[in-house]
């Protein structure tokens, strides 16, 4: 006769206090004719469904969860010896991961748009108020060329034959974006106060939430806010900007919202889009007193050696027109 | 040549966004979790502001493009050569000139840099004033700097205090309410500035070259009365100034402090009739005591050397130091001085529920200050030659006040209308005073 397996415990087992055999009762139900094990077996399951209330009522009657205590293993204390990052260090890398950020781009190109929206918290829907649309292209160490493509006024001045320069943004030959990374820059860094607020494992990715304040109590007006970096490349990838007190009350009553994006475009996170709401003291007429400021980034090229052809014969802000207002 | 050019033209812009649809192509980003919650905070971004995050609307921007880019330089040139002018009314107001009324222009192309003018008739003197300057500025990549200069020719009236003189309020003080305390004096002649500043600070060398001459009293009238508080003008030392001026200011590393210093010097080996030897150090800063309090030092201190004529000497007095004397009671040779402000940086007003109009920032402030002047005769009042570097301590006059600020942030976001009490320290003749001020809590320093 070959030898037979030995009959094992069930991963769950009952077994009273004292019990010497610590054999499971299924074993001893499957002895029961047929119909009467299948009710034994139903009222078992109530008891093990009632068991955690059972427990806690009554912890010393009715059975118990087993208690694993045939295997046992001593894993020794590891020592990390890594400390974690402290903020001095990730405010260096970020500042150190933003500067590689520049050197790495040697050319790119947008479109920006530009847009004013008034009326933004009235009851009534907001108007755009001024839209301009540009095709921006930049190449090291400073070459710049801006197409305008289209601009829209609600209420063109009269006798304007798209000279006006109101809302035309100058942009410059510089890719450092300083809007978004002014406070980790080495000369800015000393004047804001930094905290971690937050930190977040998305998959490969540890995205620290990082507040800063303006260092001087004096420098109410001065902007703080948070800003989200991912620690794999230490860039800044989003930043909400606040202000305790306007810069100019008498002409600003507040900065409500002010949020700066970033969006991938290829390796690289580069700035999408600004928007702000503000509120004036004193509503002007035609205008309101709430607006909206937005400047949208989009089509973004890096890296893709745009021609010197393209930039000759332009100035700093290299523009060149190319549409009428109002179309 | 033309159609050649055109041609090769649209073939660099036909390849440009050949590049740029394969480059866009090749970067679409593979979507990690990092992507979908950037886009989920995006997303909540678009929410709250609406229809001012919607897209652009693409439709056209293609032809545009094309049509842009064909367009040459050409079309640029016509903007560069633009001219800019604006104009604006030139007006003052003192007792020696009487009303000032007039008219200023500038004139700016990028090629021909700012061309400015200002002409005013005085109604006291019937005298024309004016000025015809030139300014220009370049950039100075090796520095991370600006370079500036400024060169102007004309006839002024300016005041004898070198220091704190505001012209606008001054004048609205001297036309509405007579409450004028400077004096002042002509100058004629060539002025010019060389300046290279940066973010850290800055450094100027300046000269002049005037016919400096006293002003009579001529207009005692003011809007709401007649008689103003000081019903003379104090005689300048008349003779041509040729001035070499150096000045610098800088930010202390590290903190948040400021140092300004300046040396002014005329010698008759630079064409000049007048020997002395002018200089000024101001340093000041804020310390924070937390998130509510800011601590506000600052201290100046001036000396001249050699003769001193009037419209050289250090005042004391007034808003602009020791407020529990009157602007510009004392002048001398020397001048120390120095100030502790204390401020409640929060805004009071909304928590007290006050009326106050544009909610403007209401701000409580201390204040401790001392400040003396010597080298002066104690006769006239005036400067007199001093070998002394230093004040004795029975010189100072001390004052402790407080005050509120209402902050405008015009011009400057620090600036506020100070409405303060002074109490003096000592027993002297000095009383209590109330002082309405338009200014910054680091009023010493002059502004960047």
């Amino acid at each position: 006769m070959l030898p037979q397996r030995p009959q094992r415990p069930l991963p769950c087992t009952f077994h009273t206090p004292g019990d010497p055999q610590r054999v499971s009762r299924w074993v001893r139900f499957s002895r029961l004719p047929y119909l009467r094990a299948h009710v034994f077996k139903a009222l078992a399951l109530a008891v093990v469904i009632a068991l955690p209330a059972a427990a806690q009522a009554a912890p010393a009657e009715g059975p118990t969860l087993a208690k694993e205590d045939t295997m046992r293993t001593d894993v020794s204390t590891v020592l990390v010896k890594a400390p974690r990052v402290t903020l001095e260090e990730i405010l260096d890398r970020v500042a150190r991961g933003e500067a590689r950020r520049d050197s790495l781009m040697r050319d790119q190109s947008f479109t920006a748009t530009l847009r004013v929206m008034r009326d933004t918290e009235s009851k009534k829907a907001p108007v755009l108020f001024a839209e301009s649309v540009s095709k921006v292209y930049k190449k090291k160490p400073d070459k710049l060329r801006t197409v305008e493509l289209r601009h829209y006024e609600e209420k063109p001045d009269k006798g304007d034959h798209g000279d006006n320069e109101d809302l035309n943004a100058d942009f410059s030959p510089s890719m450092g974006e300083e809007i978004v990374n002014f406070a980790f820059r080495p000369a800015n860094r000393k004047s804001f106060k930094f905290t971690i607020e937050d930190r977040k494992l998305l998959g490969d990715h540890l995205l620290y939430t990082l507040a800063f304040e303006p260092r001087s109590a004096l420098a109410v007006f001065e902007p703080s806010g948070r800003v989200w970096v991912d620690t794999k490349d230490f860039v800044i990838v989003r930043q909400e900007i606040e202000f305790r007190q306007s810069p100019v009350p008498l002409v600003l009553k507040d900065i409500k919202h002010l949020v700066v994006e970033r969006a991938r475009a290829g390796d690289f996170w580069v700035m999408s889009r600004v928007l702000m709401r503000m509120e004036l003291t004193i509503p002007i007429p035609k205008f309101g007193r709430a607006f909206d400021f937005a400047l949208a980034l989009s089509d973004y090229t890096v890296n893709t050696d745009l021609p010197d052809s393209l930039f000759a014969g332009t100035d700093r802000q290299g523009r060149v027109r190319s549409s009428k207002k109002g179309s | 040549m033309s159609a050649r050019a055109n041609a090769l033209r649209l073939a660099a812009a036909a390849l440009l966004w050949l590049a740029a649809a394969s480059a866009r192509a090749q970067d679409a980003p593979a979507d990690t979790l990092l992507d979908a919650y950037v886009r989920q905070m995006r997303d909540s971004t678009d929410q709250w502001f609406g229809s001012t995050a919607a897209p652009v609307d693409t439709a056209g921007l293609d032809s545009a493009l094309a049509a842009g880019l064909l367009k040459g330089p050409h079309a640029h040139a016509r903007q560069r050569r633009r001219l800019r002018f604006d104009w604006g009314p030139a007006l003052g107001f003192n007792r020696a000139d009487g009303g000032q009324l007039g008219a200023g222009v500038s004139l700016g192309t990028p090629w021909l840099s700012g061309l400015s003018g200002k002409l005013q008739y005085t109604t006291g003197t019937h005298e024309l004033l004016g000025e015809g300057a030139w300014t220009g500025s370049w950039r100075v990549d090796a520095l991370h700097s600006r370079l500036g200069l400024k060169l102007a020719a004309g006839r002024y009236t300016l005041a004898f205090d070198r220091d704190y003189y505001e012209p606008i309020l001054t004048s609205l003080n001297a036309f509405f309410a007579g409450e004028d305390r400077h004096h002042y004096l002509r100058r004629d002649g060539f002025v010019s500035n060389l300046r290279l500043s940066a973010e850290s600070g800055f450094a100027t060398l300046s000269f002049r070259d005037q016919l400096e001459s006293s002003l009579p009293y001529t207009t005692d009238w003011y809007l709401f009365g007649h008689g103003p508080v000081l019903p003379f003008n104090d005689t300048a030392a008349v003779g041509r100034v040729s001035e070499l001026g150096f000045g610098g200011d800088v930010t202390i590393p590290g903190t948040r402090f400021r140092v300004n210093a300046n040396y002014w010097t005329s010698d008759p080996q630079l064409g000049s009739d007048m020997l002395y030897r002018r200089t000024r150090v101001t340093a000041g800063g804020d310390v924070s005591l937390g998130r509510h309090f800011a601590l506000v030092p600052q201290a100046t201190y001036g000396y001249l050397r050699g003769e001193t004529p009037p419209q050289e000497a250090f005042f004391l007095g007034g808003v602009a130091n020791v407020r529990t004397l009157r602007r510009n009671e004392l002048a001398g040779a020397g001048r120390a001085y120095g100030r502790l402000d204390l401020i409640v940086v929060d805004d009071l007003g909304r928590p007290l529920h006050l009326p106050i109009p544009a909610r403007l920032p209401l701000q409580l402030g201390m204040f401790a200050g001392s400040g003396a002047v010597w080298g002066r005769d104690p006769v006239t009042g005036d400067a007199t030659p001093t070998s002394r570097t230093l004040p004795h301590a029975d010189e100072f006059f001390s004052e402790v006040g407080a005050g509120v600020m209402l902050r405008f942030g015009i011009p400057n976001p620090l600036t506020a209308l100070r409405l303060e009490v002074a109490f003096p320290l000592g027993a002297d003749h000095r009383h209590t005073s109330y002082a309405l001020a338009f200014q910054e809590p680091l009023n010493l320093l002059p502004a960047r």
